[in-house]
């Protein structure tokens, strides 16, 4: 690409931010709109007044547990439970597989047999195992969360170039060597990018658990949702579920600016 | 695959069910927890036949409608759209933000409002697929046109080549693997978002099967529901993936 393209490129995000905000605004306004004209009930589809009043009054009101906060901060606990162990398995894992056969051919037909298996059909088992509480999320989050990292962390290793390798070792390093000074900085972006995806996955399968397990946890965004339709709330239920939606961006934007900061080893 | 790989594929797997087998066989653990081979093998005789109303056929029919007509109308929507949004600045404007406003929202966090919209009934269920699997659809349409190399729109258009023959002839058939890629996703997130809809309410169905084993302490039942919810995903994937390769044989196949 030729230096004066990608300079122009540098001021379009900010115009490309404006676009989407604008944007997003008009659709928020038509969805006003139709539950204004056509007089809507608030308990099937409210305006986007009423969920804001709704998520407002939540905060410092309680229900269930506590408030918008106290849910949102179990949630947050149950994700980063499941997604750290994940992370903490699934990567070194994932590099051991990428650098021992032996590994790699015991584990990968496990891998294909299991990742048929959505992992939000985890959650009765978990339920059963576990209870309908922190410790069957967990697993949930956990099973999602695990094959985006392996995987990742495996392709990593694998793609290295062999004449990088081969220079390495030509010029004297050891098995450590490779591993922490060729392998592991190689592998980054690819290891990064799997945290992304495992992220996105993780917080899906959260959501997907807290409302399997049903209004008796009584904590968690998944709850209110819960809540919210069972009590013919739908203010309730929309402001859960946006709440869920920006919490889940934020945490995906976290995770690409390291993206490209970890593209940079390349 | 070399036989070496496949001889350590098979020990893996053979060493994972002699575990299980083992580990039930010697009562190490409650049945109430994990069933044993046998018990999952009794269990899927005894669904056949029927069970809660249904044979296991019919809650095959349940998940699969629901899955099929949820996924049609996603694709049908979501791929015109995405080549739209890709080829027409315009349609980009409009929707494009509509995307970014409910793509975060994950799939399962519909299935309250669903139900709260449509009912219990297969409607509501459907909703919830349609909503999971367009996201994939309409994405991987919309990159696959915005990436088709340039100089195969300029190369077609120096040949004189309209804008109705540059986006059918050239672009739309340049970003096909990509829209089947995005295809084959959005199947794999419709049939785990129908099992999800299915555990949370249903009256037939294998997600219905699986959580009415958790009620009634059937582990047995559980495990049998879960092997058709992986055998079917996996059945699906493997018949795309052959049409994909028929259909499209100029894409890269893994």
């Amino acid at each position: 690409m030729s230096e004066p393209e990608s300079a122009a490129r540098q001021t379009r995000p900010m115009q490309a931010g404006l676009a989407v905000v604008l944007g997003a605004s008009v659709w928020i306004l038509i969805w006003w709109g139709i539950a204004a004209a056509f007089e809507v009930s608030p308990d099937f589809l409210p305006t986007p007044w009423q969920v804001a009043e709704k998520l407002i009054w939540l905060a410092t009101h309680g229900i269930g547990e506590g408030t918008l906060w106290v849910h949102a901060g179990w949630s947050l606990l149950r994700f980063l439970s499941g997604f750290l162990m994940a992370a903490a398995v699934g990567i070194p894992l994932g590099l051991l597989m990428g650098y021992v056969p032996l590994v790699r051919n015991l584990l990968n037909p496990l891998f294909e047999l299991f990742r048929n298996v959505p992992p939000i059909a985890w959650a009765p088992f978990a339920l059963l195992w576990f209870g309908a509480s922190f410790g069957s999320q967990t697993f949930v989050i956990f099973t999602a969360a695990l094959p985006p990292m392996l995987m990742n962390a495996y392709q990593g290793i694998r793609l290295v170039d062999p004449g990088l390798i081969n220079a390495a070792r030509m010029l004297g390093a050891g098995p450590a060597t490779l591993l922490f000074r060729i392998g592991l900085p190689a592998a980054t972006p690819l290891v990064v990018a799997g945290l992304r995806i495992g992220l996105a996955n993780g917080w899906l399968a959260l959501v997907g658990a807290e409302i399997i397990a049903g209004p008796g946890a009584l904590t968690g965004l998944g709850f209110l949702i819960l809540v919210g339709q069972e009590n013919l709330q739908a203010t309730l239920t929309i402001g859960a579920m946006a709440v869920i939606g920006l919490i889940g961006a934020s945490l995906d934007y976290g995770v690409r600016r390291l993206e490209r900061r970890a593209a940079r080893y390349k | 695959m070399r036989y070496g790989q496949f001889a350590f594929g098979a020990l893996a797997i053979g060493a994972v069910l002699a575990a299980w087998w083992a580990v039930t066989a010697l009562g190490m653990v409650s049945p109430f927890i994990l069933p044993s081979p046998p018990a999952v093998i009794e269990a899927a005789q005894r669904l056949s036949d029927g069970y809660l109303g249904a044979s296991l056929l019919a809650h095959l029919e349940a998940s699969l409608s629901v899955v099929l007509s949820g996924y049609l109308a996603a694709a049908l929507i979501g791929v015109p759209l995405g080549i739209l949004m890709a080829w027409a600045r315009p349609v980009e404007i409009l929707f494009g933000p509509l995307v970014s406003l409910l793509r975060p929202i994950p799939p399962p966090a519909w299935i309250p409002l669903a139900i709260l919209w449509f009912g219990i009934d297969l409607t509501g269920k459907t909703f919830v697929v349609f909503v999971s699997a367009i996201t994939p659809c309409l994405i991987n349409a919309y990159v696959a046109i915005k990436e088709v190399p340039p100089h195969l729109i300029g190369t077609a258009r120096t040949l004189g080549a309209g804008q109705a023959a540059l986006l059918f002839r050239v672009a739309i058939p340049a970003g096909l693997p990509m829209i089947a890629t995005g295809l084959r996703i959005a199947l794999g997130s419709a049939w785990a978002t129908v099992v999800a809809a299915e555990l949370v309410v249903a009256t037939a169905g294998f997600g219905f099967v699986i959580m009415n084993g958790y009620r009634n302490v059937e582990s047995d039942v559980m495990a049998v529901g879960m092997i058709a919810v992986a055998l079917l995903g996996f059945a699906m994937n493997l018949l795309f993936r052959a049409m994909e390769k028929r259909i499209i044989p100029w894409g890269e196949h893994e």
